[in-house]
Parts: C-alpha cells; structure tokens; sequence
C-alpha cells in the first residue's frame, strides 16, 4: 500500500495518494494524537491539522522518508506547537491529583486510577505505553509513530511499567 | 550468562517486562518460569505486571476517529485559498520552454526559419491545449467533497 503512494506521488496523483495515505493512516495520526495532547477533541483537531499540513506540503514530497514517515512527523510536530502554545497550557490542569499509598491501595481495581497514575509518568513514558496499547502491542509501529528506534520504545515501556507498579504500591521513590 | 547459569531477580524481572511486549525464546521462557517456581518476589512482580497490563489494555483501547472526520477535513480543504502561481507557473514555463527551443534551432538551422517556426508555432499549441485539458481534469478530481 505504502508502495502505492510513492507511485502516486511520484506521478503527481495528489489526490489519490492523499486519499490512500488517509485510508493507512488516520487512525494511527489520531492515536499518536491522543497520546501526546491526552484530549480525545483536541487530538481530532490535531490530526485535521496534520492532514491539512499533508496536503499542503504533497508536491514538495522527495521520496527520502516512506510518506508514513513523513506524515508521522508532521503530525508529532503539530501536537508538540499544541502543546506548547500558551493557550493549551492555561487549559490543562498541570498539577495532578496526589495519591497516598492507603488511597491507591483502595481503589487499586479502578481504571480511573490507573489513568491518575498514567498521568504521573514523565511524558514520553507516557506517550509510549499508551500507545502500545493504542496499536494493539505493535513495538514497530509505535517505533514508527514516535520516531524512535524499537529498543528505546522497549525500554521506555519497562520504565514505564515498573514506575506505575511503583506507584500502585505507594512505594516512596 | 548461558542457559546452565541460574537466573537472577535482575534478570527474570527483565524477562518478566520482556514477555509483556512479546513471546520470549522457548529456553529463556522454560528458564524464567523455574525462577519464578522459586523466587515469590519475582512471582509477584510477574503478577503485579500482568494485572497492571489488563488494567492498561482496558484503559487504553485502540480509539478511532468519527465517521464526519474525513467530511469535515474534504470542507476545511475545499475552503483554503488558492495559490494563483501554482496555477498559472506551468504554462508560464511551457510556453517559455518552447519559445526558448525554437530560437535555439533557428539559431542553429537559420535557413529552416519560417519551417521551424511554423512547426514550433503548432507544437506549443497542441501541446498547451493537452496541458490545459489535463490540467482541468486534475483539477476536478482534487475538488473533494
């Protein structure tokens, strides 16, 4: 499929190879999305984004990176100047809930706390076990979204894991 | 290490995180699950992580977009502003491509003249009026939505 798209871009078919580039990848532009701006509208805004930047930027297309590739870092690129812009700064609740060991012990089975304690990660570590889960475990293709090479992916979820298992604990650092 | 080697809590904790994200090597599966026979702290830390990637498999589902998203991106497409260069460039270029081949050969063949530019003359417009159909055709196709 992907070889599809080279051939379209190389012919000058934009709209197709949007088209197909759409069909591969919107569902993945949108979970790269949520794992780093963590809001289901605002990453939806973000991957509209992205897409609008791709067709924009089509005839300027070389062929050095797989057009998957090159679609990725528009969209990690897009989501970052989200994130940093002021205004989304003023809208997120920056400093999350404290939870102390007795509470998390409590409430251990609830997902909502698993998602307090997912907040806590540092953000990349984050961003990396959510979507592992997100692409149904696929190490590549989070390596793919995130730009980085598959055993810094593998090491980011085991730190990952072991500080939630920490956390779960209310063990203190 | 090799396989005689018994396994350390370091170790079988890493195998514990590896298998997580995929299958271990039948010989490092069958050396970690002995470990975890004897050691109830690796036991537990297996369990831990796997109740935690349950919880986190639940919480963290692979989310789609909307049906209306691929509408709504076709309407903020159709709606950008046209780049007027883009349009018009490529039969700036033809035109002066062609204008440029034909001085060169009545530079290099001067008796042929009026024969060059009658045939230069023919070919910019057979030649501009396919680029001009092709380019209408394109530009419905890209008219999405």
């Amino acid at each position: 499929m992907e070889d599809d798209v080279r051939r379209l871009l190389a012919a000058q078919r934009y709209t197709e190879a949007f088209e197909r580039l759409m069909d591969l990848c919107q569902d993945k532009v949108f979970r790269l999305a949520v794992s780093i701006l963590r809001d289901r509208s605002r990453a939806e805004e973000a991957a509209q984004e992205s897409f609008l930047k791709l067709w924009q930027a089509l005839p300027t297309y070389d062929g050095r990176a797989a057009p998957s590739t090159w679609l990725y870092a528009i969209a990690r690129n897009t989501c970052l100047a989200t994130l940093r812009s002021e205004r989304y700064r003023k809208m997120q609740d920056i400093d999350g809930p404290t939870i102390d060991a007795p509470a998390a012990r409590a409430v251990a089975g609830d997902d909502a706390h698993v998602r307090e304690l997912l907040e806590r990660l540092p953000d990349v570590q984050r961003r990396v076990i959510s979507l592992f889960y997100m692409e149904q475990r696929s190490v590549a293709d989070v390596a793919n979204l995130l730009g980085l090479p598959e055993g810094t992916i593998k090491s980011h979820l085991h730190r990952a894991r072991r500080e939630l298992a920490r956390l779960m604990e209310g063990v203190p650092r | 290490m090799n396989d005689n080697d018994p396994m350390t809590c370091v170790d079988a904790q890493d195998r514990i995180l590896q298998r997580l994200d995929g299958p271990l090597p039948e010989h490092n599966e069958a050396a970690l699950d002995a470990h975890l026979v004897a050691c109830a702290d690796c036991a537990r830390f297996a369990e831990q992580q796997l109740d935690l990637d349950t919880r986190l498999s639940l919480v963290m589902p692979p989310v789609k977009l909307g049906a209306d998203f691929r509408a709504a991106l076709r309407r903020r497409i159709a709606a950008e502003p046209k780049q007027p260069w883009s349009n018009v460039l490529p039969d700036y270029a033809h035109l002066a491509g062609c204008a440029i081949a034909m001085t060169v050969t009545v530079g290099l063949f001067p008796a042929y003249t009026s024969i060059i530019l009658t045939v230069g003359t023919i070919t910019t417009a057979f030649t501009y009026l396919a680029q001009t159909m092709l380019g209408s055709a394109l530009d419905e196709m890209e008219v999405v939505g």
